[in-house]
C-alpha cells in the first residue's frame, strides 16, 4: 500500500508542479517527512532524485526547440554545482531541527513567489512586450546576441544578456538550496534571469530546467555515498513525478489556473507552520 | 573620439563572438536532447524492473524501506546478477546520475570540435565540479 502511497505523492508533486511552473521537490519533502514519518535528510534524498528526473525529462523538450541558452545555462553552471556541493557538505553538520526550520521558512517564500509569478504578473507582461520590441529591432539590425523561436508569435525573439556576475552570485545560492534542501531552486534562477539579466521568461525556464538536472548530480553523488537516498523511497516517488508532469503538461491549458495556485499557496503556509512547528519540537500530528 | 570609436569597435566585436558562441550551441541542443532521452527511458525501464521484482518477491513493501544503509559499487553489479530489487532501483539512479554528466562530457568535445574554446572551458569547469563533488562522495564512502 505505502508504494501506492508514494507513486500517488509523486503524481500530485508533478501535477501541481507542472501547472504552476515549480519543481515538486517543494511539495515531496515536507509530504514524506511530515506524514510518512521518514527523515527529513531521506526525504530530501528523495526529492533530489524526483528534481534531476523531471529537469531532464522537461529540458529534453525544451532542447530540442532551441529554448535553452546552453552557453548561458554553462557558464551559471559552474557556480551553481560548487554551490550544490558546499549545501550537500553542509547537510552533514546541519541538526535536524534547522533543516525543519529552514525548510519551513523557504515554503513561505515559494508561497510568496507563486503567487507573485500566477497572480501578480504584471511586470513579467511588461518585460514581454520590451523582448518583442527588442525583436522587431533585431530584424532590422541584428544586433542581437542570442534568440529563441516563440511558437505563439511564431518569430524569433532577440536578447541581449547582461549582468553575468549577478547571475553568478545568485546561481552559487541556488545551489546551496539545491544540496542543503533537495530543490531545484528554479525560482531564484528563473526571476533572476528574466528580470535582472534581460533574458526572455520562456529561455530562462528552459536554461534554468537544464541547469537544475546538472545541479542535482553533484549533491545526488555526495547523498548517495551518505546512504541518503533510499532507491525504495525515492523510485517509486520519481515514477509518480514523471507522470505527473506529464499529465500536467497536457492539462495545464483546461484546467483553471488560479484556484489550483491557491490551493497550493494554502498547502505550502500549512507545510511551512508544521515545519517550523517541528523545528520547535512541537508535533501537531 | 577615437577612443570611443575604439572602443564601441571592441564592443561590437565581443558581442559577435558572443553571437556566433551561441549559434554554434544551436545544434548542440538536439543531441543533448537525445541523451537525456536515451537515459530516461533505459532509468525508467529499470525503476519499473526493479519495484515489479519487489512486489513479485513476496515481500511486504514496508519491509524494503529504511533499511540500505550506505550504498556500496561493489554489493550493486552481483545485486544485478542476482535480481535484487534494491540493485536495479540503484541502478536506476546512476543512471540518472549519468544523464547529465554525460551532456557534459558532450558538450566539451563538441565544443572543441567547433573550436569554441571559450565555452569548452566553461564546460570542463562544470565537469571539475562535478569531478569533486564525485570524490568527496567516494572520501566519505
Amino acid at each position: 500500500m505505502i508504494l501506492l502511497y508514494l507513486i500517488l505523492t509523486g503524481i500530485i508533486a508533478g501535477f501541481l508542479g507542472s501547472i504552476v511552473g515549480i519543481g515538486g521537490g517543494i511539495i515531496i519533502v515536507p509530504v514524506l517527512s511530515l506524514f510518512f514519518k521518514i527523515p527529513i535528510q531521506n526525504a530530501i534524498g528523495a526529492s533530489l532524485v524526483a528534481v534531476m528526473a523531471t529537469s531532464i525529462s522537461a529540458s529534453r523538450l525544451f532542447l530540442r526547440k532551441n529554448t535553452v541558452n546552453i552557453s548561458l545555462g554553462l557558464k551559471l553552471e559552474i557556480f551553481t554545482t560548487a554551490g550544490a556541493i558546499a549545501g550537500g557538505i553542509l547537510l552533514s553538520y546541519m541538526k535536524t531541527e534547522i533543516l525543519f526550520g529552514l525548510f519551513g521558512a523557504l515554503t513561505f517564500l515559494l508561497a510568496y513567489f507563486t503567487l507573485r509569478k500566477n497572480l501578480f504578473s504584471k511586470k513579467n507582461q511588461i518585460k514581454n512586450k520590451q523582448f518583442q520590441i527588442v525583436a522587431n529591432n533585431i530584424e532590422k539590425n541584428e544586433r542581437s546576441y542570442a534568440y529563441y523561436y516563440d511558437g505563439a508569435l511564431k518569430k524569433n525573439i532577440g536578447y541581449n544578456i547582461v549582468k553575468l556576475p549577478i547571475g553568478f552570485t545568485t546561481s552559487f545560492f541556488a545551489g546551496i538550496m539545491s544540496g542543503l534542501l533537495g530543490v531545484g531552486g528554479g525560482f531564484i534562477k528563473v526571476p533572476t534571469m528574466n528580470l535582472l539579466m534581460n533574458v526572455p521568461i520562456k529561455v530562462a525556464t528552459a536554461t534554468s530546467n537544464f541547469m537544475i538536472g546538472i545541479t542535482a548530480v553533484a549533491s545526488a553523488v555526495i547523498y548517495l555515498s551518505r546512504g541518503l537516498i533510499d532507491p525504495f523511497i525515492a523510485m517509486p516517488v520519481v515514477l509518480g513525478v514523471l507522470a505527473g508532469g506529464t499529465l500536467g503538461s497536457f492539462t495545464a491549458y483546461k484546467v483553471r489556473n488560479k484556484a489550483i495556485v491557491i490551493i497550493l499557496v494554502f498547502l505550502f503556509i500549512l507545510f511551512g507552520i508544521n515545519m517550523i512547528l517541528k523545528s520547535f519540537g512541537i508535533n501537531l500530528y | 573620439m577615437k577612443k570611443t570609436s575604439k572602443d564601441s569597435e571592441k564592443n561590437e566585436f565581443v558581442k559577435n563572438r558572443n553571437a556566433i558562441d551561441f549559434i554554434q550551441s544551436e545544434r548542440l541542443g538536439f543531441y543533448l536532447s537525445r541523451i537525456f532521452f536515451t537515459g530516461m527511458v533505459i532509468s525508467l525501464c529499470f525503476i519499473i524492473a526493479g519495484l515489479i521484482i519487489a512486489l513479485i518477491n513476496g515481500r511486504s513493501y514496508d519491509k524494503y524501506l529504511m533499511k540500505q544503509g550506505v550504498f556500496y559499487f561493489s554489493d550493486f553489479f552481483i545485486g544485478i546478477r542476482e535480481f535484487s530489487p534494491k540493485s536495479y532501483l540503484y541502478f536506476a539512479i546512476i543512471i540518472l546520475v549519468l544523464t547529465p554528466f554525460s551532456s557534459v562530457i558532450f558538450c566539451i568535445f563538441y565544443f572543441l570540435k567547433k573550436r569554441q574554446y571559450k565555452l569548452m572551458i566553461s564546460a570542463i569547469g562544470v565537469l571539475l565540479i562535478l569531478a569533486i563533488s564525485m570524490l568527496t562522495g567516494f572520501f566519505k564512502n
